[in-house]
């Protein structure tokens, strides 16, 4: 009952309003009154009544006790568990008593009677209530269990010794199965809560370390990014590419690649050259789209091809004055293609200098010993587009 | 252009805008608002439904990632209705260029996307590219087309089973779990249509490459449109029942 505390502390003008409103036994008249909303005095009258009359009282509020849910425990009071046995054990041999009196024990044997008492009393008793913190009160939790695992299993022997009329062989298996039964009982309900519990923490924990790698890791990319594009406000082809290479770096981290990317060796020609893109950009603050249709592995001459594509795309960082560079790779059977261009500014290919070695080493030269080849198109204005193609 | 509001001023073009984030929802409309007229703005699924049923705009620029689930959901959705598509057309507005997202928007119904990056001159002439009933093909998304409809060979040289038409694609780049039809593979012209789009040119300069006219060009940009959408089970069964395939 959340609203337990509430409706304690409200002063009623109502004519029971003396009635005490907090639990006095084991809290289950307290309980009713709540479920009911009537009044303390009202239900607590009830239940002596009923008492009186052949004790059905008793056995109500037993069975109301193992019932009702529990109230949330009152801070301010202070033996909750111990008034609670109290009461059961009271309340228990209050009907082992009527019951016996009554003379009801007549037509039943006094053994059944003793034994369905013995167990009902271990399972109140063994029972996990809900004003019972399992991580504080281990011990307490033991003794509770161990007593409370003895009547039961007790009380079924009572049961069992009282049925004799048994053959022997189906005697033992029948004692067997009832302690197995008896046990389950007791330790069913504990384990359950006690598993529940165990993972809850651990969901807790999780989340816990979940929040702190997030703020790590926002830390370390994020928040440095965001400070670098404050102090380059000014320049905002920088901010630019800085933001785009921290959209690609946390687009791959909520995918799901963890840590440094550029630790692991490339295994196949896609990531190989999404590496090499991204390394371009940032070293020369362009753009690369790259996009690349289908994978293989990175073969010798597939290599030479990413070397190349790489060559390819610092030339139109540094000089082909654009910001945005595609690069489109395919494997298409057995070859392997890439196309590297720009709009940027072009060149005359027939017009470099015989001593500008890079396109004529750096591409040619390193595909022709693979087998490849490289086809260079540019004109003044028109930008530029490298082809590059080798057998896998 | 077809579908002419009589409304609004005459040559422009209806456009709802459906965009969950209102900063940038502003934003939009104010690049578009001297251009296009902005007829309504919604900031959910079902607001974005009830906008389109309502307005039936020439262009619905729909974002992708809404909170109450996917823009696609609201193309899905009205074309079931069945919504005239030659007079509303739907553009996808997306910051993600993941292969999953950008498929699923492009194969409920949309004509492309275009990505949030993108500058008001270039957001207006796609707007109006859209109206015109063309395809907007992004070079990412002529990679994704390539990667799912070419029906080639991928990872570690293993060659695809064509008679079965079983594909074998790079995990990560293949999102259908459909099974290719030939209806659907691409034929060579569109192919190369599509590399030359990944490999970042124009309409226009893929036709000087290949020797054919822009419209040439528009015209097989939209028959792979068709061929993607087909992939949408919707799409599928209809062309099923109109080719009297069922």
């Amino acid at each position: 009952m959340t609203t337990s505390a509430l409706t304690e502390d409200r002063a009623s003008p109502h004519l029971f309003g003396l009635a005490a409103r907090r639990p006095r036994l084991a809290g289950v008249g307290h309980r009713v009154a709540l479920q009911l909303g009537a009044d303390h005095l009202v239900v607590r009258i009830g239940f002596i009544l009923l008492g009186l009359t052949a004790g059905a009282g008793l056995v109500v509020y037993l069975v109301l006790w193992i019932v009702l849910p529990r109230a949330t425990p009152d801070p301010t009071d202070r033996a909750p568990a111990l008034r609670n046995d109290l009461g059961v054990i009271a309340i228990t041999a209050a009907i082992m008593a009527a019951v016996t009196n009554l003379g009801v024990g007549e037509q039943l044997p006094a053994t059944l009677l003793w034994a369905v008492g013995l167990v009902s009393f271990g399972l109140v008793l063994s029972s996990p209530g809900a004003e019972f913190d399992l991580a504080r009160s281990r011990g307490g939790a033991l003794v509770r269990i161990v007593a409370g695992g003895g009547f039961v299993v007790g009380g079924l022997a009572a049961l069992l010794a009282s049925t004799q009329t048994v053959s022997q062989l189906a005697y033992s298996a029948l004692a067997a199965l009832v302690l197995i039964g008896g046990l389950a009982l007791v330790f069913g309900p504990w384990l359950t809560r006690a598993l529940a519990m165990a993972e809850r923490e651990r969901a807790e924990r999780i989340r816990a370390e979940e929040r702190t790698d997030l703020a790590a890791h926002l830390h370390d990319s994020v928040l440095q990014t965001l400070n670098l594009i404050q102090n380059r406000a000014n320049e905002p082809h920088v901010t630019a590419v800085l933001a785009r290479q921290q959209e690609r770096e946390l687009r791959r981290w909520l995918q799901g690649h963890n840590g440094v990317v550029d630790d692991e060796a490339d295994t196949s020609l896609r990531p190989a050259l999404e590496r090499v893109a991204a390394e371009v950009e940032e070293q020369y603050l362009s753009v690369v789209e790259c996009i690349v249709v289908g994978d293989c592995e990175l073969t010798p001459s597939v290599q030479a091809l990413v070397a190349a594509t790489r060559e390819a795309l610092i030339n139109a960082g540094k000089f082909a004055e654009t910001q945005l560079v595609s690069l489109y790779a395919e494997v298409e059977g057995e070859a392997v293609s890439a196309f590297i261009r720009d709009r940027g500014q072009g060149f005359d290919p027939a017009a470099v200098p015989p001593d500008r070695q890079g396109i004529r080493t750096s591409i040619h030269g390193r595909l022709e010993r693979v087998g490849g080849s490289a086809d260079i198109r540019s004109r003044p204005g028109e930008g530029t587009e490298v082809r590059i193609e080798v057998a896998r | 252009m077809s579908g002419e509001p009589v409304s609004s001023g005459p040559g422009t073009l209806r456009v709802v805008v459906v965009d969950d984030h209102s900063l940038f929802r502003r934003g939009v409309i104010e690049a578009i608002g001297g251009s296009v007229d902005v007829v309504a703005e919604a900031d959910d699924v079902a607001s974005g439904i009830a906008a389109v049923r309502l307005h039936q705009p020439d262009v619905a620029l729909i974002d992708v990632q809404l909170p109450s689930g996917s823009g696609a959901e609201i193309i899905e959705t009205l074309m079931a209705e069945g919504i005239d598509p030659e007079r509303t057309r739907f553009l996808g507005l997306s910051v993600s260029e993941e292969p999953a997202d950008v498929l699923r928007l492009v194969r409920s119904g949309a004509r492309g996307y275009v990505t949030k990056r993108i500058d008001s001159a270039d957001l207006v002439a796609t707007i109006e590219e859209v109206a015109a009933g063309n395809a907007i093909f992004s070079p990412r998304l002529a990679g994704v087309v390539l990667n799912e409809l070419s029906g080639q060979t991928s990872t570690n040289g293993s060659v695809d089973d064509r008679d079965t038409q079983r594909r074998t694609t790079n995990s990560e780049q293949s999102v259908g779990d459909h099974d290719m039809s030939m209806l659907q593979r691409l034929s060579p012209r569109e192919r190369e249509v599509m590399q030359h789009l990944a490999r970042g040119y124009t309409y226009k300069e893929i036709g000087v490459e290949l020797h054919i006219s822009a419209r040439t060009v528009e015209s097989h940009t939209g028959a792979v449109l068709r061929k993607l959408q087909l992939s949408n089970r919707h799409a599928l069964t209809h062309w099923a029942v109109r080719n009297n395939v069922v």
